[in-house]
């Protein structure tokens, strides 16, 4: 895949003899500087987005993230009356859903060595994902790059979280829930370091459709909206939440863990990936 | 003595000066400053208007669109000032209403180059006269009655009362409220027609005031009810075409002519203006026992006049040329050349012409530029007639021959030589000549000989022959048939299918001209076997741009509409303006001169630029009309000097119309209705309103005549100025590209 993206990155530097075009005003590239918003959709596992916020040692307010955003700056050649292609760089924070990861303790019992006794997680877990990708627009109404187009885009990433997080985590019992948030009271909170680091490839096919309005000689203003064709993620591992406490020998037991932080950030990529809409400058080079 | 010496020197001197003008005659152009009128944005004079208005019954419209119409003509690049018919028009304007204090200092008289028999005024005082009027007139008192009678109008405010009574017509307002619409035609027709006698009535009054016969006006009426005749009725001379070499047969001309039937009293149920009858006894009785101040026909001057009239004349030739009519183009050339024997213009005109006829009737479309015979009253029918007999042959010979023969008389003319090269070629390739045919006997010869032969067969005694032999019944057939033919020859008179054939019989001797037509007949077959070849290279050349480095834009046009299809006449301009803008600046991406003329950004001083946009107006109309002809424009050697001014030969016409549309109900909304829940957003989708812009561009060749690029193309987005740009931009690109 890699190899797969850096040879169309090549293909969008070195075709300018083949093709040779007018494009905006004499402008035959544009850069593209954007906005990406993803509406939070409902998921088989009924992952509401959150985002936490621990209001005191006794409460915590897990409120509800309705958009996504991400930024991303690419760049774009045109190709013909008709068609544009492009690359660009996506970055953004991953907001994962929190709420519902349960840690789980383990702490050393008289009876069976250990016992686990599960936990909230009262911080969010920060991961960031990155991706490259590479694109073409028709324009079905006007002239590339300006007008009314569609378009597909293949794109790469690695999202990641961030490893040492400290996280805060402690028994909790539901208080209040509307739509907007949900609160709960808190006992017991404890600190610890997240150890390991989740990491997910993603390949997303996207298709998407928008209108590049120019508003002076050098900018205009691109809106569009996309949603995804094809969504593929991968992880090289599943990689768990786990904690001791008291420094005893950890033993980890996949069967225990419904929640796991890879599982977490695919959900996020999975709606970062999902209908999103786009506002964005285009800066004529 | 010396004073008859002098006397005789200084005649001379003006005679001499008045042969050379027709001598060396092109086209008729305006002179001097150009007038406020035309360079005050439209948008600028139509706010004046409408601010200075009293009668609340004149709407915005009414000034928009008399300001509007007005300066389509005024900048056209067909309207005189500051030469010679302008000022003539003016000067007998002057005089004609010089004792109505102030009246003509108001008006503003200016010279159309129409064909037309036409003089009209508008509301703001511009008096219009076309060159075709002028050309028909008999005399300058008849150029004062028309001239009184459309002052009438202005003085008496018809426009304006007239746009009122239409709306008051179409709305069914006032007395109109209970007439059915056939009533309303007819009552807008009888309103036109009393403005008419209003003005006739009007217009006498002026001229009783003038020291010009009273006749006049009834003679003018005359002018006016034969003006669809050419500006003289004679016998077309059947030897007109005829050379040395070239031969034509009287036959070939038709004895009689279709009479002329418009009579005075004609039908004018459905007309604007009343018959001549009608107008001649109005007439009468307004002008009663009154006369004239004098019985002149000429007060300014009657060689003025006459010098005047031709140079009308001599224009009509040429508008009648970029207008492809050939048929009025020769006899017109027939008529002057009585007077001007031995004028270049004239015989080029001519040549064009017949180069022009026999291009189009090689392409089969002959029936766009020939007048139909039987649609042809008075003398011009015999023209007409001859024209529309010529086989293809004939016409090519006949065309070639007067080509060839102004070549030689004009060694050094570059252009004509041209017009002769590509005239042998067309005959060699597109007449399905057969070279063999070609006599190198003189016509007289050749009959002689003909006839000689045919005395010499006894076609009985062949016939008897042939039946005789033992040769199948087809080959008697056969035979027997041409035997009949000849003998049919034999007791016609000889020449009339066959003439052209020893047309060209000095150059067929010469042997030169058998070989070039032979030349590009082989040309042309080496050409057509690389056909495949040149498919390829079409499309992919197609790509490719055409290097051109300078380039002159001619007049953008700008339009927009709104929805109800109406023009929105301001936006238009203004977004006119801003177009404009965008060809003086500069491109640094693009390796390309761009020079602008346009009707919106003219200076005074920019006299010479509104005559180039009336002639590369009629250059590409001209050439779009010839559409897949491969031919020399009538107009090529006045773009010519263009072409040298602005160093290129590439043009570009360039323009925009938006519009805007709404979707149609159609089976995709249906379903959405029975569907229910759609139903917001079908109803949203049929009152949208979506914007478009149609863009279009030609490129042209000055030096060819070729068409370099057509554009043609529909863009479903808003005309922004900066999308605007974008496309325009496109279209320099594609210019300036390299091949």
């Amino acid at each position: 895949m890699k190899q797969l993206i850096l040879s169309l990155n090549i293909l969008v530097f070195y075709t300018i003899n083949s093709f040779s075009q007018s494009g905006f005003l004499g402008s035959i590239y544009n850069i593209d500087l954007e906005v990406n918003s993803a509406l939070i959709t409902l998921d088989a596992y009924n992952s509401t987005r959150s985002k936490t916020i621990l209001e005191s040692d006794n409460s915590v307010v897990y409120r509800t993230v309705i958009l996504d955003n991400s930024y991303r700056i690419g760049l774009n050649r045109v190709l013909s009356d008709n068609f544009t292609i492009g690359v660009s760089f996506k970055t953004g924070a991953l907001n994962l859903n929190n709420e519902r990861v349960r840690i789980d303790s383990i702490v050393p019992s008289p009876a069976n060595n250990y016992a686990v006794n599960n936990f909230s997680l009262l911080t969010d877990i920060m991961a960031r994902n990155n991706a490259f990708t590479f694109g073409f627009k028709k324009y079905s109404k006007g002239l590339s790059p300006i007008g009314k187009y569609f378009g597909f885009s293949l794109s790469y990433g690695i999202a990641k979280s961030v490893q040492d997080q400290i996280l805060y985590y402690g028994e909790t019992n539901e208080v209040d829930r509307n739509f907007f948030y949900t609160r709960k009271s808190v006992t017991n909170i404890g600190e610890t370091k997240l150890a390991y680091q989740g990491k997910v490839q993603s390949t997303v096919i996207r298709y998407y459709f928008g209108q590049t309005i120019p508003i002076t000689r050098k900018i205009g203003v691109d809106i569009s909206a996309s949603f995804p064709l094809l969504r593929y993620y991968r992880s090289a591992f599943l990689s768990k939440l786990a904690l001791t406490v008291n420094n005893g020998a950890l033993t980890l037991n996949p069967n225990i863990y419904d929640e796991n932080i890879d599982l977490s950030i695919m959900r996020g990529l999975r709606r970062n990936d999902g209908v999103s809409l786009k506002v964005g400058v285009k800066v004529f080079l | 003595m010396k004073s008859i010496f002098l006397g005789v020197l200084f005649l001379s001197t003006i005679s001499i000066g008045q042969v050379d003008e027709f001598k060396n005659y092109t086209y008729l152009k305006s002179k001097g400053k150009i007038p406020k009128e035309f360079i005050t944005l439209t948008t600028d004079k139509y706010q004046e208007d409408f601010k200075d208005n009293k009668n609340k019954d004149l709407d915005k419209e009414f000034f928009l669109s008399t300001r509007f119409f007005i300066d389509e003509i005024l900048l056209s690049g067909n309207v005189l000032f500051n030469e010679d018919l302008s000022n003539y028009v003016n000067k007998v304007a002057k005089y004609t209403l010089r004792k109505e204090k102030g009246l003509y200092n108001k008006l503003q008289f200016y010279v159309l180059k129409n064909n037309s028999v036409n003089a009209f005024s508008t509301d703001q005082g511009i008096i219009f006269v076309t060159t075709g009027l002028l050309s028909q007139l008999e005399n300058e008192a008849q150029l004062a009655f028309i001239i009184a009678h459309e002052v009438a109008h202005f003085t008496e405010k018809h426009v304006r009362d007239g746009y009122v009574e239409k709306q008051n017509i179409s709305k069914g307002k006032g007395k109109y409220r209970n007439l059915s619409y056939n009533d309303r035609i007819s009552e807008l027709s009888i309103y036109s027609k009393e403005s008419e006698f209003s003005a006739d009535e009007k217009g006498i009054e002026f001229f009783l005031n003038t020291e010009y016969d009273i006749e006049a006006v009834f003679s003018s009426f005359e002018v006016l009810l034969y003006s669809y005749l050419p500006f003289e009725d004679r016998q077309f001379d059947s030897t007109f075409f005829n050379t040395e070499i070239l031969k034509i047969p009287g036959k070939m001309f038709p004895d009689t002519v279709n009479q002329i039937t418009k009579e005075e009293g004609f039908d004018d149920h459905l007309s604007t203006h009343p018959n001549i009858e009608k107008r001649i006894n109005t007439a009468f009785d307004v002008i009663g026992n009154k006369t004239s101040k004098g019985n002149k026909i000429y007060v300014i001057g009657k060689e003025e006049f006459e010098k005047i009239r031709d140079l009308a004349r001599f224009e009509s030739v040429n508008l009648h040329l970029s207008d492809r009519e050939y048929t009025e183009t020769i006899y017109n050339v027939f008529l002057l050349k009585s007077k001007y024997k031995n004028n270049k213009f004239l015989d080029f005109s001519l040549a064009k012409a017949l180069y022009g006829l026999a291009k189009y009737k090689n392409h089969s479309r002959v029936n766009e530029v020939l007048l139909k015979p039987n649609k042809v009253e008075g003398e011009m029918y015999r023209l007409a007639y001859f024209l529309k007999h010529l086989s293809k042959q004939q016409l090519n010979i006949i065309a070639y021959r007067n080509i060839y023969d102004l070549s030689v008389k004009y060694k050094n003319d570059a252009l004509i030589k041209r017009y002769e090269r590509d005239m042998l070629k067309e005959l060699a390739l597109n007449s399905k000549i057969n070279v063999e045919d070609l006599l190198a006997t003189d016509y007289q010869t050749y009959n002689d000989s003909i006839m000689a032969m045919l005395t010499k067969i006894n076609i009985d005694d062949s016939i008897a022959k042939i039946e005789a032999s033992d040769l199948s019944k087809y080959k008697k057939i056969k035979l027997k048939k041409e035997l009949y033919a000849l003998d049919k020859k034999r007791t016609n008179t000889i020449g009339s299918d066959d003439f052209h054939l020893t047309g060209l019989s000095d150059l067929v001797k010469k042997g030169k001209i058998i070989t070039d037509i032979e030349y590009f007949i082989a040309q042309k077959e080496l050409e057509d076997t690389k056909v495949e070849n040149k498919e390829k290279n079409k499309r992919a050349k197609a790509k490719k741009g055409l290097g051109i480095k300078n380039v002159v834009v001619i007049d953008p046009y700008i339009a927009s509409y709104n929805i109800k299809n109406k023009k929105k006449k301001i936006n238009s301009e203004q977004q006119k303006v801003k177009v404009n803008q965008m060809f003086t600046q500069d491109f640094p991406k693009l390796d390309l001169q761009i020079t602008l003329i346009d009707s919106k950004i003219l200076n005074e001083n920019d006299v010479e630029k509104y005559n180039e946009l009336g002639i590369l107006y009629r250059w590409i109309n001209e050439i779009i009309e010839h559409e897949s002809i491969d031919m020399i424009s009538s107009s090529n050697q006045f773009i010519k000097s263009i072409t040298e001014k602005y160093n290129t030969e590439h043009f570009l016409f360039p323009g925009i119309i938006n519009f805007q549309t709404r979707n149609s109900f159609t089976w995709v909304h249906f379903y959405g209705v029975l569907l229910i829940y759609p139903i917001p957003i079908v109803v949203f989708d049929l009152l949208m309103i979506h914007n478009q812009f149609e863009l279009f561009a030609i490129a042209i060749n000055g030096e060819t005549d070729k068409i370099e690029l057509v554009k043609s193309e529909y863009v479903n987005l808003k005309a922004r100025n900066l999308v605007m740009e974008t496309y325009l931009y496109n279209i320099l690109y594609k210019l300036n590209q390299p091949k």
